[in-house]
């Protein structure tokens, strides 16, 4: 059988996979710490057959930095450089590049979801009812003059061996190693999506073309056997 | 296909509550002490095709794995309680608050919601009262034959019986502080009520213990600020747009896919 068919199906398969992503990235345009899907096309090269390749499909976080969104709230903060911040997940610790945070009635720093914000060392209390928090670049938080903790700061040298798990929040296998985080903390923003509707835009319209031409490749061949088969 | 479809249309369902809580900002542009709301937004479940890290042959490590996410969702809305600005009035019912807290207001019900809404007045009974005649709670009433009342900052109620009077202290306004605002229940009218999230309130002297102040003959505008709220509304409907193309390409590429076979 003619391999062409099953390589205009590959490139098929590999666009429907870039539009997935591309979909994902639209969809998440406004929201805040998201990290973009790229996808990126591979002909891999088949050593059963030489000289015949096939698209494959890998898909990567783009973990470019997004822009800050000022906010003029205390509790929310945004990472620039590269770093996470650490929340303690109810299946251990989450990282997440989201720091829309909010304080409960306890004075407990938390995520919408209530996962309690891991601190370095003993967790901080704010005083709901005292003044209003200061975040240093550092992640130091005080209130007044009081020193509540420094926030939980954590890189990861292999980032891309990170889990996606939604909500914004990254999983890591305890066995990934650890470093500090080379960030700053702003107080009173956060990071928007790096998300550049031009871009997604642009490789919406690529990846409909490709996937147009796979499908060329298809009929043409199926075509061509029609014919084949009706010449007798 | 189907993934890129409903992922899209999770993006456009997102972008549609975003014009809706816009759109109720901006209907409330000129609503004394209202505060505006903003949404947030999470990205949904990934589906993990490939997992990072998994071995690939031959010691080798796939280095980024393939995971797709699937769409975005409103994870929560809150409230900015930021301050609004002030506007002078001639009531001196009228009253708003500098910083933070809130007026209780007793219900007919018998709850007690809370405000930053502070257009008072009196009734018949000489009672204060909100616009919807709920009384001030702890309840304030003011004698038929006072002619002036002033309200100091640190919520002191003065009244005045004639223009010749020294004027006697009435009470003192009490305001209510939560531990987190930012989870009060919305009520419409303007009303909160405590939730578990917000946290039992505070009741304190307007001025003391980080409280705000009050000032008489004004009242708190809105905080919301039309222009940003219009840049957020082309910003929501452009995201919307994005979003239905992505539906119409996947559309067209499945349409694709069916003239295969002929």
């Amino acid at each position: 059988m003619n391999v062409g068919l099953y390589r205009g199906a590959a490139a098929m398969v590999a666009n429907e996979r870039r539009l997935e992503a591309i979909a994902a990235n639209l969809a998440n345009v406004g929201t805040a710490g998201y990290k973009r899907i790229a996808a990126v096309h591979n002909g891999g090269l088949s050593r059963r057959a030489p000289g015949h390749t096939t698209v494959r499909t890998s898909l990567s976080v783009d973990w470019s930095q997004g822009r800050l969104q000022r906010t003029g709230i205390p509790t929310d903060m945004a990472l620039m450089g590269q770093g996470f911040f650490a929340v303690e997940g109810p299946e251990g610790e989450k990282y997440t590049r989201d720091g829309h945070f909010f304080l409960t009635e306890d004075g407990v720093l938390s995520t919408q979801e209530g996962f309690p914000v891991a601190w370095d060392g003993a967790r901080g209390h704010v005083d709901p009812l005292g003044e209003r928090i200061d975040v240093d670049s550092s992640g130091r938080i005080t209130q007044g003059t009081r020193l509540v903790g420094r926030l939980k700061l954590v890189d990861f040298p292999a980032v891309e061996l990170l889990q996606q798990e939604g909500g914004g929040y990254f999983g890591a296998q305890p066995t990934l190693a650890r470093g500090p985080a080379d960030v700053e903390v702003h107080q009173g923003a956060v990071e928007a999506a790096n998300v550049a509707a031009v871009d997604e835009m642009v490789a919406l319209i690529q990846t409909q073309r490709a996937f147009d031409a796979g499908s060329r490749v298809m009929s043409l061949i199926s075509q061509s056997y029609r014919r084949l088969n009706n010449s007798r | 296909m189907l993934r890129s479809l409903l992922t899209a249309a999770s993006g456009m369902k997102a972008q549609q509550m975003q014009v809706d809580t816009i759109a109720n900002n901006i209907a409330n542009v000129n609503t004394a002490g209202f505060k505006r709301s903003r949404l947030t937004f999470k990205s949904l479940l990934y589906q993990t095709l490939r997992e990072p890290g998994a071995a690939t042959g031959n010691g080798l490590q796939d280095a980024t794995g393939l995971q797709i996410g699937s769409g975005t969702q409103v994870s929560g809305s809150q409230k900015i309680f930021s301050q609004g600005v002030l506007e002078g009035t001639t009531n001196s019912f009228d009253l708003a608050i500098e910083g933070e807290g809130f007026f209780g207001v007793r219900t007919p019900g018998g709850e007690i919601v809370y405000t930053r809404s502070g257009d008072f007045r009196r009734d018949s009974d000489g009672r204060i009262v909100t616009v919807d005649g709920y009384l001030v709670e702890p309840a304030i009433t003011v004698a038929q034959d006072v002619v002036n009342v002033t309200v100091g900052r640190d919520g002191t109620i003065t009244t005045f019986t004639s223009e010749e009077d020294l004027g006697s202290i009435l009470t003192v306004l009490q305001l209510y502080r939560f531990p987190n605002p930012a989870g009060l229940k919305a009520q419409g009218g303007n009303y909160y009520s405590e939730t578990s999230s917000s946290g039992p309130p505070s009741q304190n002297q307007p001025g003391l213990n980080g409280t705000g102040e009050i000032v008489q003959f004004s009242l708190e505008r809105s905080n919301v600020e039309t222009v940003d709220e219009l840049v957020a509304l082309i910003v929501a409907q452009r995201n919307y747009e994005m979003n239905s193309r992505a539906i119409r390409v996947s559309d067209e590429m499945l349409q694709q896919v069916n003239q295969l076979i002929r």
